[in-house]
């Protein structure tokens, strides 16, 4: 016991450059400063530092109510946004001091879960300080901070991203969040959307961008979230896959122009052909669109055509819908004879 | 004057896309037509490559330019001796095929009436296998677990028709039978 204490003394002095042992009025906010300068030295904090800061709770209550509470140091913001901002420099070298945090970041989560979803003067939480402030055309995909958030948390990144506007401290735009773990270049080796899903909403995965797209809108479009070679399509299917087999009925919502994902897939492809000069007839169907048309199929045959073709004239009726009342009276006799 | 518009209307959707294919009208009224009138009937259509429902009834094919009256099916088809060689029907393979060369490849939901002798062959069903058939419900009584597993491998949901065979209902439940199904539902 004596051996913890002297050892957590000799840490807390490297950490402090003090030589008082005991400071009941502990300046929280160079307190902080220096832990964070502490992992940015020696990268993952070790059992010395984790049994310095367990005592430090104990002993002293306000270190601990101290840790949510705005910095001086990282303004109006908490210590884990301090650990995610740091001071501006290269985005290597913030993603660098950032991986040395992890274990800092971990203990800080894990210790006081309620800072995940504080703001900071900005009204960002943490993870959006991640996805907004760290936003690069460098970062290929999901960025490494949102990645360690999703792969560590991702219940917990679940819950900011699944609460609505009414819930209060709602993350703006979960879509922004998750557009990147779809439609990514590196979605090869992504296994962020498969972590989060088990704990996303449909109403999540029904945001949509400014012109109404969802996520899986806009990774169906044509030539947006792969090259279109076979292995990309395919690699991209299984994302799709994964979006829809959680929640099914997201293969129903419409775009700004009416259109299913399905339909979006088509409609953009025909586009893309036809501004690049090739030939609609000999463009054939992919693993995504057969994959988008067999799940409207499923759906109740009004649906289907609606999913399929779009919605038509009429009050909600189109054509199809016609058809499939008169035909079976009146055309049959007429096409046999 | 509406009438006529609705119909036209129709018609212009009908050389659009086909998501279902129900040729139950067919088995009514005069009962029998020949393969060029079907084909003449089906030309009319296109097809998307996967269907959501086809619905074959018994139809009795004749041969071209002898269009039978309607009469007892089973007489009728030993005298429509180009459609029905040997013991069993072959109509729903025209009807396939013809979906296969239009471009079908899938049918989530296929339903045949064949319940009136004499049905169609094994082998025919069988020959199934170029679609993939998510619901299969073939109304003929103790067709054989290996048929439906030649015709339908991936299967979700079978539907099976028994007269209470006792054989039968021993080979659908022995472990080389429906168990093979892995994809049921």
């Amino acid at each position: 016991m004596k051996l913890v204490q002297k050892t957590s003394a000799k840490v807390k002095n490297v950490l402090l450059d003090s030589e008082e042992d005991e400071d009941p009025e502990l300046d929280t906010t160079e307190l902080h400063r220096k832990i964070t300068r502490y992992c940015d030295l020696h990268g993952k904090p070790g059992h010395e530092f984790l049994d310095w800061i367990d005592n430090i709770d104990r002993g002293n209550p306000k270190i601990k109510q101290s840790l949510d509470k705005p910095l001086d140091a990282y303004p109006g913001g908490t210590l884990l946004h301090g650990i995610v901002r740091g001071p501006h420099q290269k985005i290597e070298q913030v993603i660098g001091r950032f991986q040395r945090r992890y274990e800092l970041l971990r203990w800080l989560l894990e210790s006081y879960p309620e800072l995940y979803a504080e703001r900071d003067h900005e009204d960002h939480t943490v993870l959006e300080e991640a996805m907004l402030k760290f936003h690069s055309p460098k970062l290929n995909g999901v960025n490494p901070f949102v990645e360690y958030f999703v792969r560590e948390f991702p219940a917990e990144t679940a819950q900011q991203l699944n609460r609505t506007e009414d819930d209060g401290n709602s993350l703006k735009a979960p879509i922004f969040l998750l557009i990147p773990m779809v439609c990514g270049p590196d979605i090869e080796g992504n296994g962020c959307l498969g972590a989060l899903l088990p704990y996303v909403t449909e109403t999540t995965l029904r945001q949509t961008d400014e012109n109404r797209n969802t996520v899986l809108h806009l990774a169906a479009r044509y030539k947006y979230a792969c090259d279109e070679t076979p292995d990309s399509q395919e690699l991209l299917k299984r994302q799709i896959e994964n979006l829809v087999n959680t929640h099914p009925d997201i293969i129903c919502a419409l775009n700004k122009d009416k259109e299913s994902p399905y339909l979006h897939r088509v409609n953009s492809a025909r586009e893309y052909i036809t501004q690049n000069g090739g030939d609609l007839l000999t463009h054939k169907s992919d693993v995504i669109t057969d994959f988008l048309k067999d799940r409207c199929m499923h759906r109740p045959i009004e649906e289907a055509v609606d999913l399929l073709y779009g919605r038509r004239s009429g009050p909600g009726k189109s054509l199809t819908h016609l058809s499939c009342c008169f035909c079976r009276w009146f055309l049959i006799p007429e096409y046999l004879f | 004057m509406l009438f006529l518009s609705v119909v036209s209307n129709t018609r212009i959707f009908i050389l659009e896309h086909q998501i279902t294919l129900n040729l139950q009208e067919l088995s009514r009224g005069r009962g029998t037509i020949t393969k060029r009138q079907l084909i003449k009937f089906l030309d009319r259509f296109h097809f998307e490559s996967i269907l959501q429902f086809v619905d074959i009834p018994r139809l009795i094919l004749a041969p071209d330019k002898t269009a039978l009256t309607a009469e007892k099916p089973a007489k009728l088809s030993r005298k429509g001796t180009s459609i029905t060689s040997g013991i069993g029907r072959e109509e729903c393979l025209e009807i396939l095929k013809y979906l296969q060369e239009k471009g079908v490849r899938k049918i989530i939901e296929l339903v045949v009436d064949d319940d009136q002798d004499p049905p169609h062959k094994d082998t025919i069903i069988a020959s199934l296998n170029t679609f993939d058939l998510e619901i299969f419900d073939w109304k003929k009584l103790d067709l054989c677990s290996d048929t439906i597993f030649k015709a339908a491998p991936y299967a979700q949901k079978i539907v099976l028709y028994s007269s209470g065979n006792n054989a039968v209902l021993r080979s659908w439940s022995a472990a080389d039978g429906l168990g093979r199904f892995t994809r049921v539902r």
